[in-house]
């Protein structure tokens, strides 16, 4: 310690708090990461379609706009991914109850199983898990039309258990609709409500 | 010292078996979850202990309430969720199989009585050496899973 320079301590000192400094600078600029949330590149306008909502009322692509959507894909007859995920959906829904209306996003259920899911019956369904969440059907047609779209893949398989009964495959994921109508962003399963919400806050923040 | 190993030895011995019988396997955590309106199924899910020396084969669950019930598991595909069911279900010696929200669970067909919130139901266990394990299962909205806490 004696045979260095009388200056050598101070300055490795001013050198190590620099560098501790731009350290800690570059980290409060870095932008928060996502955890879960795969944000397309450029958002893709959803194309025309024409459903109904649980009320009987058309369901288009106009009822997209002006707000954000979190949208999923299931059916009523589905009894472990479906509820879980609205359960989930709704716990995002209240973990986002403190932003302004126009900010909160509207979850829609689309059928998967339009032959067993009638508007009354996703009426009931729906607002079970949140009194605020939209189902939608319409003809096997027109939902082929928005799912394809989406990419988003369906199949019926027989159940064992039942007679006549049988259980859809389908995907799984959430998907953010902006409010111009166009997807902006898909979440993969599991679901985890906090990390649903963290990362659509940030997207929301991202586009203001 | 070799008495205090003996000591310590023994006191671990019977914390595990507290001069009870062998462990025997064992159904936890069980619970069904209500149906939503319309839903007209459910499931239901619980945890299989086994702390025996061997594998246990899980081939059956029955339970006066429902019409039928079957083992199913969901996995997921490429995103896509799959729902199949399993002629059975083993658990390894001194392990456990977990039937959770988003994997495997008990399928519930045809419930026989209306079942909300705080009904409890008795589910019976049916193993393929023909010995069953009862459970009461508390019928909950199951707005919790084990991955959000």
């Amino acid at each position: 310690m004696s045979r260095l320079p009388r200056f050598a301590l101070p300055a490795l000192v001013a050198v190590l708090a620099a560098v501790l400094g731009a350290v800690v600078a570059l980290q409060g600029n870095r932008p928060e990461p996502l955890r879960k949330a795969l944000v397309l590149d450029s958002p893709r306008p959803l194309p025309v379609f024409s459903l109904t909502d649980h009320d009987g009322a058309s369901f288009d692509r106009a009822r997209l706009e002006g707000h954000w959507t979190l949208m999923f894909f299931g059916f009523t007859h589905c009894p472990d991914v479906c509820p879980t995920t609205l359960f989930t959906l709704a716990r995002v829904a209240e973990q986002l109850g403190n932003l302004p209306d126009q900010d909160r996003p509207e979850v829609v259920m689309v059928s998967v199983d339009p032959n067993r899911d009638t508007p009354e019956i996703l009426a009931s369904y729906v607002a079970y898990f949140h009194p605020g969440f939209v189902g939608v059907t319409g003809d096997m047609p027109r939902i082929l039309g928005l799912t394809q779209a989406m990419g988003v893949a369906f199949a019926y398989t027989p159940v064992e258990g039942s007679e006549g009964g049988y259980a859809v495959d389908h995907t799984a994921s959430i998907f953010l609709v902006d409010p111009t109508g166009r997807l902006a962003a898909i979440f993969g399963s599991p679901h985890v409500a906090d990390d649903i919400a963290h990362d659509y806050r940030l997207i929301l923040e991202s586009r203001q | 010292m070799r008495l205090v190993i003996v000591a310590v030895v023994t006191a671990l011995l019977s914390a595990c078996s507290p001069g009870a019988p062998p462990a025997s396997p064992s159904v936890s955590d069980s619970w069904i979850r209500e149906a939503p309106p319309g839903a007209g199924m459910t499931a239901g899910y619980m945890t299989v202990v086994n702390p025996t020396d061997r594998e246990i084969e899980i081939v059956g669950v029955r339970s006066e309430d429902f019409g039928s019930i079957e083992l199913h598991i969901t996995t997921t595909e490429d995103g896509v969720a799959k729902m199949r069911a399993q002629d059975s279900v083993t658990v390894p010696p001194g392990g456990m199989v977990v039937f959770e929200p988003g994997g495997r669970h008990l399928m519930m067909f045809d419930p026989v009585r209306p079942l909300g919130e705080g009904d409890t139901v008795m589910m019976t266990v049916v193993l393929a050496d023909g010995s069953e394990i009862t459970a009461e299962s508390k019928i909950a909205r199951g707005a919790h899973t084990h991955h959000e806490h």
